[in-house]
């Protein structure tokens, strides 16, 4: 990993640490879990196995759930890849995260009437 | 909760949240704007820097919870379509507001109205990792150009979901209840 204190020469092939790509790699599926829980109660997923019932609680349960997911991701990626120096450059966990955030989101709303 | 009365206002527990949800929006458009104006003009003597950087992130994913649960509770009582009614008496007239799911949803629909509920989990997501980022990092946030680089990537996304969204609030809690005569 680059420790350089130049700020141009370095960026791009930064190698992002164990933890910086664990939490990436964490909020990357974040992302996409959003997509899929919304998916799945918006398409008439079994509503039995949502956390509670109420429009809220739909909303409330949508978000606890990503964030244990994206917790528990975070500790099996920094344990799985803590003995690497590196694992990918933070430009292209960048990249990935960007992207993810902005396309799994509007992915999730698929088929959703705009209803004006 | 009970509505208190301020001369001509009254501040019922709806005005309360909502109230609250815009301080908290203030803060964080706050800390993200000393956030990108400090990593984007950060340079590698800037290592006094960091400390604020870090309880400025701190700060930012706090109000950013604060905010996302301000704009939860509110919505709990939408389903019975008792969300939101009022009537405003002055010497100008007579108004009246009234918002339920129902009309709330046929003026905005499933896309925006959803997309404005569900798509802010994105925000926090973003706000967490860029103060992971920050206290991880650390001066190297000053230093090195790729962890700059994906800092502000980071905040010009979460800047640009929380303009969708917050506008998409605007519209729903300004907009839609304003009151009209009768």
């Amino acid at each position: 990993m680059s420790t350089g204190t130049d700020r141009t020469s370095s960026a791009g092939n930064e190698g992002a640490s164990p933890k910086a790509a664990a939490a990436f790699a964490a909020a990357t599926i974040y992302m996409w879990l959003e997509c899929i829980l919304r998916l799945w109660f918006s398409k008439g997923g079994d509503a039995y196995l949502r956390l509670w019932g109420q429009r809220a609680g739909d909303i409330a349960a949508m978000w606890l759930a990503m964030i244990v997911v994206g917790l528990a991701a975070y500790f099996v990626f920094a344990a799985v890849w803590s003995k690497r120096a590196a694992v990918g450059t933070v430009r292209a966990w960048t990249v990935l995260l960007v992207v993810s955030a902005i396309v799994a989101p509007l992915l999730g709303e698929w088929g959703q009437a705009i209803g004006i | 909760m009970v509505a208190y009365r301020f001369g001509p206002f009254e501040i019922g527990p709806h005005t309360m949240w909502l109230g609250a949800h815009g301080v908290f929006m203030l803060g964080v458009l706050v800390c993200v704007a000393f956030l990108a104006g400090a990593v984007w003009f950060a340079r590698p003597e800037d290592r006094k820097l960091v400390p604020a950087l870090r309880v400025a992130s701190l700060l930012n994913l706090l109000a950013m919870l604060a905010l996302m649960i301000t704009g939860l509770v509110p919505d709990i009582g939408f389903e019975k379509g008792q969300a939101f009614s009022g009537v405003l008496r002055t010497d100008f007239g007579v108004f009246r507001s009234a918002v339920t799911d129902a009309n709330v949803g046929a003026f905005t629909g499933p896309l925006l109205f959803d997309l404005m509920e569900h798509v802010s989990f994105v925000v926090p997501g973003l706000a967490a990792l860029l103060c992971f980022l920050v206290w991880h990092y650390g001066r190297r946030v000053a230093e090195n150009g790729a962890v700059r680089g994906a800092m502000l990537s980071v905040l010009i996304l979460m800047a640009g979901w929380v303009l969708v969204i917050g506008n998409l609030g605007l519209y729903v809690t300004k907009v839609l209840t304003f009151p009209y005569t009768r």
